[in-house]
């Protein structure tokens, strides 16, 4: 997958900081990979990113300091792990959800209000 | 087709380490507990979505000795290959090596792959001593009874000796838990297995000018193996597994 350049980040990478920006804002700041992956079938339709990717794109992210890992204490054979935006993840967030709103066909689930209060923001 | 994919990235995800292993398990285990594809385009997502998993535990998280595993089974296969045709009608390019040496050798290489492959992260002491055996038996009998006419003769008779040494070494590092002697004899091992390629690949080039492809592809895959082989020895840094503390049944008894 081609990163992009500034960035660095891969578009489905773009799009997982995107999603976890547009939750965050619906006041949902601790994401697990199926709530993730629900929303981008959801949103994305036809062809949304397959969960394999999805997990990659979260390693990644973590692996990069712009989501910050923090696994459930349950007890069990696999307790749920959450992700949370960092500050570094959360301006990369914001630069992913206006350039992703800035592309020729951008992913319709990409709010394009929100995008563009992040921009006059600066 | 989609256990398949299941099975062969459960065995995959025991190379990645503990942290990494859990939270993939986790996300897989939210996801299929969760997600039912029903479409056939949710299948096909699913099925591609297996195949990324199934790379990402296999190949992300490093170098380990997992590659052995699967490199030695190639080797193994080029080895029983090479044991079991006919000698060449050329006699410069028969090794003489008695064919029981070639079975042990054989024999030594599979064991240590199916030990690397069962644990990739860490050696384990007493079966990695007693698995590598074989392995030093058939590579110091080889290279001690191979014939050497041509150049890539003596490559392969000093790459031998290297992992017949080599493998000692990484014993005693284990038993006596010295970490740095262990790796030093894996790294033997791998200079010996990087060896054993670069002889193996110049005798598929001469084996196929010989008309003999057979031996040619024999000589290929345990180039190859040999190859990957020499990547998981040379670069991975497997730690020692724990020493379990033995008590005697008297003590036991006494609590």
């Amino acid at each position: 997958m081609r990163r992009r350049h500034g960035t660095g980040l891969t578009r489905n990478e773009q799009k997982i900081l995107a999603v976890a920006l547009r939750l965050a804002h619906g006041s949902v700041a601790h994401l697990y990979g199926y709530e993730v992956f629900r929303q981008l079938v959801e949103w994305e339709g036809g062809e949304p990113m397959n969960h394999g990717t999805l997990y990659r794109g979260l390693r990644s992210l973590v692996g990069r300091e712009l989501l910050a890992r923090r696994d459930d204490e349950a007890d069990g054979p696999a307790p749920r792990v959450y992700y949370e935006l960092t500050a570094d993840g959360r301006a990369a967030a914001r630069q992913a959800t206006i350039q992703l709103a800035a592309l020729d066909d951008p992913p319709a689930w990409i709010d394009l209000g929100l995008a563009r209060v992040l921009r006059e923001e600066g | 087709m989609r256990a398949l994919l299941d099975r062969l990235e459960r065995l995959a995800r025991r190379r990645l380490p503990e942290h990494e292993r859990r939270a993939l398990a986790s996300f897989r285990a939210d996801i299929d507990g969760h997600w039912t594809p029903v479409t056939a385009a949710e299948r096909r997502l699913d099925r591609r979505a297996r195949l990324v998993h199934l790379a990402t535990a296999a190949f992300d998280g490093g170098v380990s000795l997992a590659g052995v595993g699967l490199s030695g089974v190639v080797t193994a296969l080029g080895s029983a290959i090479l044991t079991l045709t006919p000698p060449s009608a050329d006699p410069r390019y028969d090794s003489e090596v008695a064919p029981w040496i070639g079975i042990v050798l054989t024999i030594g290489i599979l064991t240590l792959a199916a030990e690397c492959a069962s644990s990739p992260l860490a050696l384990r002491r007493v079966r990695f001593t007693l698995l590598s055996v074989p392995l030093v038996v058939g590579s110091l009998a080889a290279a001690a009874t191979a014939r050497v006419t041509l150049f890539p003769d003596a490559t392969l008779a000093v790459a031998l000796v290297l992992v017949g040494v080599g493998a000692p070494i990484a014993a005693v590092g284990l038993l006596a838990g010295r970490p740095p002697v262990a790796h030093r004899g894996l790294w033997s091992m791998g200079i010996g297995a990087l060896g054993v390629c670069f002889s193996d690949g110049v005798w598929v080039v001469l084996f196929a000018l010989d008309h003999a492809p057979v031996r040619a592809l024999g000589c290929a895959l345990s180039a190859i193996g040999a190859l990957l082989m020499a990547n998981g020895l040379l670069f991975a840094r497997p730690s020692l597994s724990p020493v379990r503390p033995v008590r005697s049944p008297r003590r036991a008894a006494l609590g």
